[in-house]
């Protein structure tokens, strides 16, 4: 799936700069050529130089350093949503397909009601009531997603739940938890792949959000959210000096989302229930079984 | 298939009183291939054509030609096609809107799917009406209750509030049929019609045609592949197979003697039993 | 959408010639009925998710580590002044309680006062409600203008130069993050080109014209993304329903292409576009907070930023219920919508 999803040009661009994206998450500032928090009092909103490739902010640091050492924060922070989001969903979600008319109606309603809190003022809320915190923040954002994952799974796990091999190994007694490992999972595998692609790049967005906004950082502390904040003060002088941070992220996005559709696009049928989302036509017939 | 086989293609019909002249047409795929190949025919005011053949052999795509609504991609080449002295090839597209609707009417297969799902049946058929025939909104409802009355449906009230969904596929071609008729036209074009229908529901739509024909002088271009359809309800028969006419004629002379291996292969395939009796009686009339 | 319809129609009874006693089974259909069921089904959804974010939210604020106390009275206070504000907040009482007169002030529109101002919540929102609707809602109209032109464009000229680039450029634009967009909107249009102010509000008493002219960009910065994914879903639903029978048998009535178009394509070709648009209010709603942050506009989302990096808890409930009540009501509008244009749907589901 992998492999052939790897054959489309787009997708190699984004594996490539995903690549890029993790190998500075991993080394950190290691590869930053100045110190991302020395300022620089005589050189201020400076443009691109050699010696200050992207320029400097208002306190004369260099924005290329920050960009990178801010990487880490954005991608770690995007990563525990994704990671809450999928161990609170996508279990539930297999099993979903099985359960009975109430619980099933019950878990809908409660996974709607999640989807209806608006994720940024939810996770805003929560950071502020949890002491500032951008971990807290990304838990909350990690809860208000898993109703995704749990949407997507479930749509997906429900078109193989009724297949005859599943009520065969039921019939054999084999025990839920092995129908599911065994059974359902690889047939989910491909819209949980699709699904944790798009939310990455969502709770990127929603993490950029945060930390522009201010909400979960100390101020030294680089992060491509706050640096496009601290931009926007002094478009005048530096009109373009948003434009680094807002590619960093841009790009990021992209890169995943491109991903995720050719994934989709390589796993056939199964990833295609990651499109439930896009499609709510689809995720009301999906539930109407 | 030969080229002898064509040049009996026109139908014997004087070329100028003729209500609809298609003359050596030609339509291609996208891909240039060729899926009507040299069709000619000719059909009178009042007259009745019936064209009969295997699906692709090029009947649907010869009477969209003469509503101008080919599938996209695929396109009239060469030949023409005449309404009324009317080069319908030439048409725009406001022109063609003057044509569809109140000259030329049609009715296809599977009438649930060529009425919007989503509005209820009368209102569709008074759109027409308004939007087309310029009735006002009583007189369109009127109008509509009276012409569905009169094509043999009953509760006509209830049925025009009604969705596509909530009726049976007679009923709905009955409604299309309306639709197809309220204008008035001069041709009428049923292609497959009847073929999704029940048997007895078939007879009845059939009869429909006839009715509608014989009130409005109506010519009527019948598309079926079951032979039965067509000798019942036309004057004149083309065969059609691969794009070409292989087989022109009278319909009761095509189907008693055919000429063309093909047709003869159609005919003898073609349950004897229900047609051979039937044919009998017509030729032992004439 | 079609598949809609072919299950009921390939049923074999053929009522033609039924006797009139089964033709009366079939009730008389009224688009008013199928609004009705679909209000009432919206609510049925609705109430129950109103009741669940309430204690969500409600519950948020009780169990966070905020305290009236330490943070208005600072550290000097002694355990004496803490448990007397305490009291007068009502925290000394059990959580049901609490959330029980929380709910019944909240019906009666009273959300408490900010631990800090002492201003009640509800005057709060209210003060604030204008600049955050006048946001949304422009970028709601933008959305709706832009997409559904967009979409329907692209849609008539399908694999035409114009489709293509309407399709690349949404596709490009659903990349960008809201508060991007509206940055670059900035720098272009009140830096560069200094056509639009960089930010700030004025209320529409100052006159309509000055009003919109602060709208513009955040409006634009906010419904770019939703216009995107509507002219996206619109050109997908569009194409597929051209290519139907029906749009076929409307063409086939010499009606105006114009109407085949609009009336009897565009029906159900927009339903999946509808239902997309309900799926981007709450990120219009939630979206807002940034776009009011790049703008510097005095919204609800200005002050729910304020209160959460204060920890003022009444007033981040009373937002948060706000905007779950903004997201719940629109999506009811979205569904009557579809059910009023769609009566075949309520069939299917």
């Amino acid at each position: 799936m992998i492999r052939r999803a790897l054959r489309a040009r787009t997708a190699q661009v984004a594996v490539a700069f995903l690549g890029l994206v993790l190998l500075l998450v991993i080394t950190g500032d290691l590869f930053a050529p100045q110190d991302p928090l020395a300022q620089d009092t005589g050189a201020v909103l400076q443009g691109s130089s050699a010696a200050h490739w992207l320029g400097t902010d208002y306190l004369g640091r260099d924005v290329l350093s920050r960009l990178i050492a801010g990487t880490r924060v954005s991608v770690f922070a995007a990563l525990t949503a994704v990671v809450i989001g999928a161990v609170l969903g996508i279990v539930p979600g297999m099993l979903s397909a099985f359960s009975g008319k109430v619980a099933t109606w019950t878990s809908l309603r409660v996974a709607d009601a999640f989807l209806a809190l608006p994720f940024i003022i939810f996770a805003i809320a929560v950071a502020g009531l949890f002491g500032n915190g951008l971990f807290q923040a990304m838990v909350a954002v990690g809860i208000l997603i898993a109703p995704v994952y749990f949407r997507i799974i479930r749509a997906a796990a429900l078109s193989h739940a009724g297949a005859q091999y599943v009520e065969a190994a039921t019939l054999l007694g084999a025990p839920w938890w092995h129908v599911l490992a065994v059974h359902i999972w690889p047939k989910v595998l491909p819209a949980v792949v699709v699904t944790t692609a798009n939310l990455a790049a969502g709770g990127l967005l929603v993490v950029s959000s945060l930390t522009f906004l201010g909400i979960g950082i100390q101020p030294p502390e680089p992060t491509w959210g706050g640096m496009l904040a601290s931009d926007l003060g002094y478009l005048t002088q530096r009109p373009f000096g948003p434009v680094a941070p807002a590619l960093a992220i841009m790009g990021t996005v992209a890169a995943l989302n491109l991903l995720a559709d050719a994934i989709r696009d390589a796993s056939g049928d199964a990833g295609r229930a990651a499109e439930a989302l896009r499609n709510p036509l689809k995720r009301e017939v999906a539930d109407v079984r | 298939m030969s080229a002898d086989a064509s040049i009996g293609a026109t139908v014997p019909a004087t070329a100028n009183t003729d209500l609809v002249q298609v003359e050596d047409l030609w339509i291609a795929a996208p891909d240039g291939r060729d899926l009507v190949a040299g069709v000619s025919f000719g059909l009178a005011r009042g007259g009745s054509l019936g064209i009969v053949g295997e699906s692709g052999s090029g009947k649907t795509l010869t009477t969209r030609a003469l509503l101008g609504l080919l599938p996209h991609g695929i396109s009239v080449t060469s030949g023409s096609v005449g309404f009324d002295g009317l080069d319908l090839r030439t048409l725009r597209r406001k022109e063609w809107e003057q044509v569809r609707g109140s000259r030329i009417g049609a009715v296809f297969q599977d009438p649930a799917s060529y009425l919007n799902p989503s509005i209820a049946v009368g209102k569709q058929l008074t759109e027409v009406l308004r939007v087309r025939g310029g009735l006002t909104r009583s007189a369109a409802r009127e109008r509509a209750a009276e012409l569905l009355e009169s094509l043999g449906l009953h509760r006509v009230d209830l049925v025009l509030t009604q969705y596509p969904h909530e009726l049976s596929g007679g009923m709905l071609q009955r409604v299309l049929l309306a639709i197809a008729i309220c204008l008035g036209p001069e041709l009428l074009i049923a292609d497959e019609a009847t073929t999704a229908l029940d048997v007895t529901v078939q007879a009845d739509v059939l009869d429909l045609f006839d009715t509608v024909r014989a009130r409005a002088g109506l010519a009527l271009v019948l598309v079926s592949h079951d032979l039965a359809v067509v000798a019942r309800s036309t004057e004149n028969l083309l065969v059609m197979r691969n794009g070409e006419v292989v087989e022109s004629g009278p319909t009761t002379q095509v189907l008693a003697n055919p000429q063309h291996p093909y047709t003869q292969l159609l005919v003898e395939h073609h349950d004897a039993y229900s047609l051979a009796g039937y044919l009998e009686k017509e030729t032992a009339d004439v | 959408m079609t598949a809609v319809a072919t299950p009921e129609v390939q049923a074999p009874a053929e009522e033609v010639l039924a006797p009139l006693d089964e033709v009366a089974d079939l009730a008389p259909h009224s688009p008013a009925r199928g609004v009705l069921i679909a209000l009432g089904k919206g609510l049925a959804i609705a109430v129950p998710v109103l009741f669940l974010t309430t204690l969500i939210t409600f519950a948020l604020g009780a169990f966070s580590d905020q305290d009236p106390a330490a943070a208005v009275l600072g550290e000097v206070a002694t355990p004496a002044d803490v448990e007397r504000m305490r009291h007068e907040f009502g925290l000394d009482r059990p959580f049901y309680s609490q959330y029980g007169s929380w709910v019944w002030n909240a019906l009666h529109g009273d959300l408490g006062s900010s631990w800090f101002t002492n201003i009640p919540v509800a005057d709060s929102i209210v003060e604030r409600l204008p600049v955050s609707l006048s946001v949304a809602g422009l970028a709601l109209a933008i959305a709706l203008v832009l997409g559904a032109g967009g979409g329907i464009v692209a849609a008539l000229n399908r694999g035409r130069f114009v489709d293509r680039a309407i399709t690349a450029v949404s596709a490009a634009i659903t990349t960008v993050p809201a508060f991007v967009a509206g940055i670059g909107l900035i720098i272009v249009f009140a830096v560069l080109i200094p056509v639009f102010p960089t930010g700030g509000y004025v209320p529409i008493s100052a006159g309509i014209g000055l009003w919109a002219s602060f709208l513009v960009l955040p409006a634009f910065a906010l419904g770019l993304d939703a216009s995107a994914d509507l002219a996206r879903q619109l050109r997908t639903g569009l194409v597929g329903s051209l290519d139907e029978n029906y749009v076929l048998g409307a063409q086939v009535r010499g009606l105006p292409w114009r109407r085949v178009v609009l009336v009897h394509a565009l029906r159900n070709g927009a339903a999946p576009a509808i239902a997309v648009v309900g799926l981007h209010i709450p990120r219009l709603v939630g979206g807002a907070v940034i776009t009011e942050a790049v703008f510097q506009m005095p919204g609800i989302g200005q002050l729910t930023r304020d209160a959460a990096l204060r920890g003022d808890v009444p007033v981040i409930q009373g937002a948060l219920l706000v905007a779950v009540l903004l997201v719940l009501v629109s999506s009811l509008v979205v569904n009557v919508v579809l059910a009023r244009l769609l009566p075949a749907s309520g069939r299917a589901a």
